[in-house]
């Protein structure tokens, strides 16, 4: 037996003793074939990609494995060559939205912005729940936006306990394993990727103008004592004045711009048999659907590996990133509750002065930061070097060291010049801005994170007979540590001028400048072992083991021991399958169990702080110092423990596959932050304490529906489901009845779900006639009718019964905020050169907890207290009046005096993405000169079916004080040559 | 690289790599040490005072002056907490904030007395460190009384909590006054007579306190005793101003109860001898104010004349009228009835209480400077919100920077020497001693210029009254009727109408709020009858 290597153009040459040898062509991520030679002396062949699932490669903690040999729950994502390949996002999370069951991912409502993350519901009742990410087998603690879309090859997460064990410390909230492209083909290959698109918002809120306005304006004054409601009255002076000329003005459109999106990626890659390499740079530059909202990025990274001798080899990549988010948005509030009888600009000075305030109350221009200046820009670096040894003597034992540095700088400025103090209405003011000169102010900071990580891998990995066995142990520490500088002026009156902004705050006031450093230093060392088992194809095991350490936690309780085991049986690989039933050609079972730590909390929490501010005697600045927070001498890790059982089959030649997983997992020694009673004088304090139980349902699917020369169509079905439940908290039980006491303080109740709504029935809204409820319970009609649902007796013990008054006790569980499931379904078609795929994806709430409730106040009261008389408000949405009692919406002055939550259920439904993608010819890539040629249209959050009021239901997009999601179409073309 | 991450491995322990030390910042072990650091940290208290007269907008910082009762309410609508006292119920905001606050000055008062005793710390001498505890022990008395006055009995928390303690029960308000009592004697005794600073607390501001919290405990001989050591010169140099002072004396036809409110003149150190406590606020001046760059109390007392479009105003403020909002109006009983023969009362000339308001332009058959009359004012809001006396001591006409909606930045009396007398003569009509009472009375009514009383017209409706004639908008009026039990019966005769018709007994005493009870779940907090 013996092998060669294909030279740079394919090409090879082989020895063989006999003309019926057997040649065997293989490559990893290619089908391995197999081709008799029967006399011929000249073979060639084309090697195909590996389309089975089961020999893909899955990437987990420190090593990798194949599907097949996959004892955890691991869901991988393909992204390079995908339909995923093409969405039109920012982030590369979004590539997993509704593609991993289990994973929820959240939307994007900002230029740049990052998506919320939870991997199999809430963990941790308060310390962080953010899963880790491992990007190219190291630890990474950027934000995921520092990563072009274009350079990642897959995604694999790590969701139960066994698969993340070997993450320990940080796993128990899953790991998310990004891994980027690698050179593929001899021929180096040069790519060039390029969308253009659009954007805009999923749902832009119509608010109310013209006469409904006046309406809306009249009724709110005649409940606020107001008794002359001619238009002339109601309308400020200058509201008055525009009513006259005409003049309204549509606020939400008006903060609203054309947002185009742009990306450019180049790559050029290539391997050869000693070396491989990836060099790629991309530019994504992005406006938000508001109005200065701008976002730059740039990314540069070489990756290289190579084989220097048979034993040894070294690897190392450099990525750079950069971030722009300088600029300001308008106030999104402001333009929500603002007057349609207004003006942008002052009239005469359009574009150079802001008409700022249009009626005598705190509504101002939703513009205001229009004299300001900004600065955010981060950038980082982040550079890995490895080097692996095959240890010589003993087959299959390698070593592998690698190191890494990262080092990310965040610059911030502010400056608000003399302009910002003007009132536009007072010419004395207007004509000499210079008189405010010593109101103007500015800061500039630099926050610069420096962190490294070292990982020690000693590895073995052999196949003898039937016994397959691999192995690892490591050593790993990393640290990090973040330094700030800020200086900050104010007053530029001796300066004469504020016109050098945040780069000339060292003319301010010398008594009104100064600045301030700080570092925060964190660090983890880590052991780690695991063990891989396998007989036959058919008998799997896998242990791991890690014991971490973590500087935030108390002396003495650093350390934590996590351990993990894993089984499975590929029962298809037994004859009796094998043989008996041709149907199933894949089928495994998978049990694991293991515990998982959770280190989130930050650096310092357990030492009893003290923080500081300012305060005056006289007319001199004193510091002013207290303890603002308990120490905690013990506290450790917070563990999860769980246990996973799973199937993954694959039926029907493979038409029809999917994996399902149940699992249940107790999270206990919580780093629970608990609200203290204000006695202590302090507001919270981190403790290890409580339990909180998660389980869950994970399916999914994939169906090959048609597969023939010129048509494909196949669908893609996940659908899962988390419910927690809330086992202790404190164990307190101070009313003795043998049941630990909720604390309602912090919503917490035992035996309930940690998202339980905690808050008062409403039935609907006080009528004028309702004088039996306005007798008993007082108030005034036009307030929500609150459901007396509770009362006490003489001893002060509930009853359950109505007790004629409304309080406290009237409050009971009435919802929940987490959703009832998830569910996505895709489908692709492949006809002849087209590729359509899109995406459903369905959040649905209801169920018989009634899931997915928030709070939606905007969608029932108007805005902001101090504004609620003259701002503006939702249209088309009827309110209580004496005149016309509404059911639903108080009165508009209702001042909401027990703090009800005004809830919505936000589930929905939406048509998430579409994309169209035509591949060409190959006899036009030739005459063309070029490997790959795809042009395509893709389309993100197109059509979504609601019953929320306001903005999107993803975020809960609230009128006015929530961002709007981002729907975006794009035009993509990627070619390779 | 293999070799140097073997050898970085082994050079150095987990212990050492793991061992954590904060650099940017002290910790309660190293942070007080000595004088300095405990000036520092009593230093904080000040700033929570700062924060009761500047945290809110609107009827936020009135609150405590006496929102809803015989003082002021909120013109803008009958619907809400304190016009409707319905509303009034342990959800409402600013008692949960209230309790908050005092709780605050309690933590940062008990770890100065703790820190202050311990082994280690750097101390001159010991009168520099009981000065130190002394200062303490004020706020901590200054927090129960401002607690117990409201709430009745509260926890009484005398150490550093140091566990994360659950299970606070209450103590009577009588426990409460009694704690605040201790604190205040030693106050008395090792509190300096004169101020390091403006603003700080001395012997004269403990013996003020002392005096309230006595008459709380019906120890009357001990309330005058403390009063008088305030008023004879015992605690220092205190008197009544007479004469005209201050910044702006030379301007004519004002007096002495108007400089008592220009900017600058509130600080005895700056010339003022009435003033025994007060709080500090500057512009333009780190931890000058704590929101909204100023307190915003003329905004919130004053009406929106600027803004009377009827009679010819344009929405834009000048600097005369300055920028009311009208979300505190003074009750018909504080504007008018308490005024009755009073004679030419000082406190009750235009000057002090402007009355009188112009036409901003030609409305006929009114002309520009017409004096607007009540027959134009046929709206209810026209004197809810737009004309209605403006109290001169909110307010200015002469803004820093001419700037009318935020130019006003002066300092608020937390004690003013008038209150002495005022709480001489409650404990003696207390103790039955009418004739003195009524001599205390007549102090202040000879500086106002006031028709002298005698003790027939002293009751505590009388004394009531003269408060509000002295100390409306200063003296923290829910405190004072709620220990007298009297918020319900003024309310109830002298409030505004929805308050008059809202306001129940229990009112006297505040609801605990919700989120106190609920987060004290190791032991239950008795909700006060009737919430």
């Amino acid at each position: 037996m013996n092998g060669v290597v294909t030279a740079f153009d394919g090409s090879y040459s082989i020895s063989v003793s006999t003309a019926n040898a057997t040649l065997v062509f293989s490559y990893l991520g290619l089908k391995t074939k197999e081709l008799k030679l029967e006399g011929q002396t000249q073979l060639n062949i084309m090697m195909e990609e590996d389309a089975s699932r089961l020999d893909e490669i899955v990437v987990i903690g420190y090593g990798t494995t194949t599907r097949k040999d996959l004892t955890g729950s691991v869901s991988s994502v393909t992204v390079e060559n995908s339909p995923l390949a093409i969405q039109s996002t920012t982030n590369l999370l979004q590539l997993l939205q509704g593609t991993t069951p289990g994973v929820d991912i959240g939307a994007i409502s900002s230029a740049g912005g990052s998506p919320g993350l939870l991997v199999r519901g809430q963990n941790s009742i308060s310390a962080s729940n953010a899963p880790l990410i491992v990007l190219d087998g190291v630890i990474f603690d950027g934000s995921l936006n520092q990563i072009g879309n274009d350079d990642i090859a897959t995604i694999d997460v790590l969701k139960d306990a066994s698969s993340a064990a070997i993450y320990g410390s940080r796993s128990a909230n899953g790991v998310i394993i990004v891994t980027t492209k690698r050179g593929k083909s001899e021929k180096p290959t040069i790519s060039f990727n390029h969308y253009t698109g659009v954007q805009n918002w999923t749902r832009l809120p119509k608010m109310k103008s013209g006469d409904e306005f006046l309406k809306y304006r009249a009724d709110n004054l005649s409940l606020r004592n107001v008794t002359d409601l001619s238009t002339e009255n109601i309308l400020s002076a200058k509201e008055y004045a525009a009513y006259q000329a005409g003049h309204q003005m549509d606020w939400l459109k008006e903060i609203s711009q054309f947002a185009p999106i742009q990306n450019y990626q180049v790559s050029i890659s290539g391997r050869t048999d000693k070396t491989n390499y990836y060099v790629s740079g991309s530019l994504l530059e992005q406006k938000g659907v508001l109005d200065g909202d701008d976002f730059t990025s740039f990314n540069l990274s070489a990756k290289i590996e190579n084989k220097i001798t048979d034993w040894l080899s070294y690897g190392l990549t450099t990525r750079y990133d950069s971030q722009d988010y300088t600029g300001f948005s308008p106030n999104i509030n402001q333009a929500t509750g603002y007057t349609p009888y207004s003006y942008k600009w002052l009239q005469g000075r359009e574009g150079e002065v802001l008409d700022k305030y249009p009626t005598p109350s705190l509504l101002v221009n939703p513009y205001s930061n229009f004299y300001n200046d900004d600065l955010d820009k981060r950038w980082g670096i982040r550079g890995t070097g490895f080097m692996k040894v095959e240890i010589p003597g003993i087959e299959g034992l390698s070593f592998k060291t690698s190191y890494t540095q990262s080092r990310r700088v965040f610059d911030d400025g502010f400056f608000a010049h003399e302009m910002s103090f003007v009132n536009p209405d007072v010419e004395s003011q207007l004509s000499d801005p210079q008189q405010f000169l010593d109101r103007t102010s500015g800061s500039k900071s630099t926050t610069t994170s420096n962190s490294w990580v070292l990982d020690n891998v000693l590895s073995y990995d052999k196949s003898f007979g039937n016994h397959k066995i691999t192995g690892l142990l490591g050593y790993t520490k990393d640290k990090f540590e973040r330094e700030a500088v800020s200086f900050s002026g104010t007053d530029f009156k001796e300066a004469g001028s504020s016109v050098l902004g945040f780069y000339g705050l060292q003319f301010a006031n010398p008594e009104r400048k100064g600045g301030g450093t700080s570092i925060t230093e964190s660090s983890n060392v880590g052991y780690f072992a695991r063990l891989n088992y396998i007989f036959k194809d058919k008998y799997h095991l896998t242990a791991t083991y890690r014991r971490d350490g973590y500087s935030a936690f108390s002396e003495g309780h650093k350390f934590g021991e996590f351990p993990g085991v894993a089984v499975a049986w590929t029962v298809s690989e037994e004859d009796f399958i094998k043989n008996g039933i041709p149907q199933i050609n894949h089928l495994k079972f998978r049990a694991s169990y293991g515990e998982n730590g959770n280190l989130g909390i930050s650096p310092y929490e357990t030492l009893a702080g003290v923080s500081g501010g300012a305060t005056i005697f006289g007319d001199q600045t004193f510091n002013t110092i207290n303890q603002s927070n308990l120490a905690n001498k013990t506290l450790s890790w917070e563990t999860t423990t769980s246990l996973n059982l799973g199937v993954n089959f694959s039926l029907f030649k493979n038409r029809v596959s999917g994996d399902i997983d149940v699992y249940k997992s107790e999270t206990t020694d919580q780093l629970l932050s608990r609200r203290l009673p204000p006695f202590t004088g302090f507001g919270q304090v981190r403790t290890n304490i409580g339990q909180l139980d998660n389980k869950g349902l994970e399916v999914s699917l994939k169906t090959v529906n048609v597969s023939s020369k010129d048509f494909e169509w196949s669908t893609g079905m996940t659908f899962w489901y988390n419910r927690n439940k809330l086992v202790s908290i404190v164990g307190i039980d101070a009313d003795g009845d043998g049941i630990e006491d909720d604390d309602i303080g912090n919503r917490w109740f035992i035996g309930e779900s940690l998202s339980s709504i905690y808050d008062f029935t409403i039935d609907g809204v006080v009528q004028t006639e309702d004088s039996d409820y306005l007798d008993t319970y007082g108030g005034n009609p036009g307030d929500l009718k609150i459901v007396d649902i509770n009362g006490r007796d003489n001893e002060g013990n509930l009853t359950g019964e109505p007790d004629g008054k409304i309080d406290a006790d009237d409050r009971s569980i009435i919802g929940n905020s987490s959703p009832n499931y998830r569910a996505n379904i895709t489908n692709t078609f492949h006809y002849k050169n087209f590729q359509l795929y899109f995406d459903i994806n369905i959040v649905s709430g209801g169920g018989k907890g009634n899931h997915y409730l928030s709070g939606n106040q905007r969608a029932f009261l108007g805005t902001s207290t101090n504004n609620n008389h003259v701002a503006n408000w939702i249209s088309g949405r009827e309110y209580w009046m004496p005149d016309n009692q509404s059911n639903i919406v108080p009165r508009p002055n209702y001042s909401n005096p027990f703090g009800y939550g005004f809830y919505q259920n936000r589930g929905f439904v939406r048509l998430q993405n579409v994309s169209l993608a035509y591949n060409f010819d190959d006899g036009v890539k030739e005459l063309l000169g070029v490997k790959e040629l795809k042009l395509y249209l893709t389309g993100k959050n197109l059509l979504t079916k609601t019953d929320w009021v306001g903005l999107d239901p993803e975020n809960a997009g609230q009128l006015a004080s929530s961002s709007p999601v981002i729907r975006t179409f794009t035009l993509g073309v990627n070619l390779s040559f | 690289m293999l070799l140097s991450s073997l050898l970085f491995m082994v050079s150095c322990s987990d212990e050492d790599f793991l061992k954590e030390e904060r650099k940017d910042a002290f910790t309660t072990e190293n942070a007080f040490l000595n004088k300095a650091q405990f000036e520092t940290l009593l230093a904080s208290n000040y700033r929570i005072l700062q924060t009761i007269y500047n945290s809110g907008d609107a009827d936020s910082d009135p609150w405590v002056l006496g929102l809803g009762t015989d003082v002021c309410f909120w013109p803008l609508g009958d619907t809400q907490a304190y016009n409707d006292w319905n509303l009034v119920t342990p959800f409402e905001a600013y008692t949960d904030r209230w309790v908050s606050w005092q709780y605050q000055f309690i933590r940062n008062s008990n770890t100065v007395i703790d820190a202050a005793q311990k082994e280690g710390v750097e101390w001159n001498s010991n009168e520099e460190r009981d000065a130190i505890i002394a200062e303490g022990k004020f706020f901590r008395a200054f927090a129960y009384r401002n607690l117990a006055n409201v709430f009745g009995g509260m926890p009484i928390v005398n150490e550093p909590v140091t566990e994360p303690k659950v299970d606070f029960k209450r103590n009577t308000r009588e426990e409460c006054w009694q704690f605040a009592k201790e604190d205040l004697e030693f106050a008395r005794t090792y509190l300096n007579t004169t101020a390091k600073y403006p603003g700080k607390v001395t012997k004269a501001a403990a013996d003020h306190l002392l005096a309230e919290v006595n008459i709380c405990l019906e120890d009357w001989d001990g309330a005058i005793d403390a009063a008088s050591r305030v008023i004879d010169g015992k605690d220092g140099d205190y008197q009544l101003m007479t004469g005209r002072f201050g910044t702006r004396a030379n301007e004519t036809g004002k007096n002495i109860f108007w400089d008592l409110f220009r900017m600058g003149n509130q600080n005895y150190e700056t010339g003022n001898k009435e003033a025994i406590w007060v709080a500090q606020f500057e512009d333009k001046l780190s931890g000058g104010t704590v929101n909204f760059g100023r307190p915003t109390v003329e905004r919130t007392w004053w009406n929106r004349i600027w803004n009377f479009r009827k009679a010819g105003y344009n929405g834009v403020a000048p600097d005369s009228t300055g920028r009311g909002a009208s979300f505190v109006r003074p009750t018909d009983h504080a504007n008018f009835t308490i005024w009755k023969n009073t004679g030419n009362d000082l406190r009750n000339t235009e000057a002090v209480i402007k009355r009188k308001f112009y036409f901003g332009a030609d409305v006929p058959p009114y002309a520009k400077g017409d004096l607007i009359p009540k027959s134009f004012l046929t709206a209810p809001e026209d004197t809810l919100q737009f004309v209605y006396p403006n109290w001169s001591k909110f307010g200015t006409d002469k803004h820093i920077d001419g700037k009318p909606d935020n130019g006003y930045i002066r300092d608020f009396y937390v004690m003013r020497l008038p209150e002495t007398y005022l709480l001489r003569a409650e404990a003696y009509l207390g103790k039955g001693q009418k004739n003195l009472a009524a001599a205390d009375i007549n102090v202040l009514h000879t500086r106002a210029q006031s028709p002298l009383i005698s003790a027939s017209d002293i009751d505590i409706d009388y004394i009531l009254d003269e408060r509000m004639r002295e100390l409306l908008g200063e003296e923290f009026r829910m405190l004072t009727l709620c220990r007298l039990g009297l918020l319900y019966d003024r309310t109830k005769r002298f409030g505004y109408e929805p308050a008059r018709n809202s306001i129940k007994e229990k009112n006297n005493l505040f609801p605990i709020p919700q989120r106190v009870i609920d987060g004290n779940v190791g032991a239950a907090i008795e909700q006060n009858p009737g919430y």
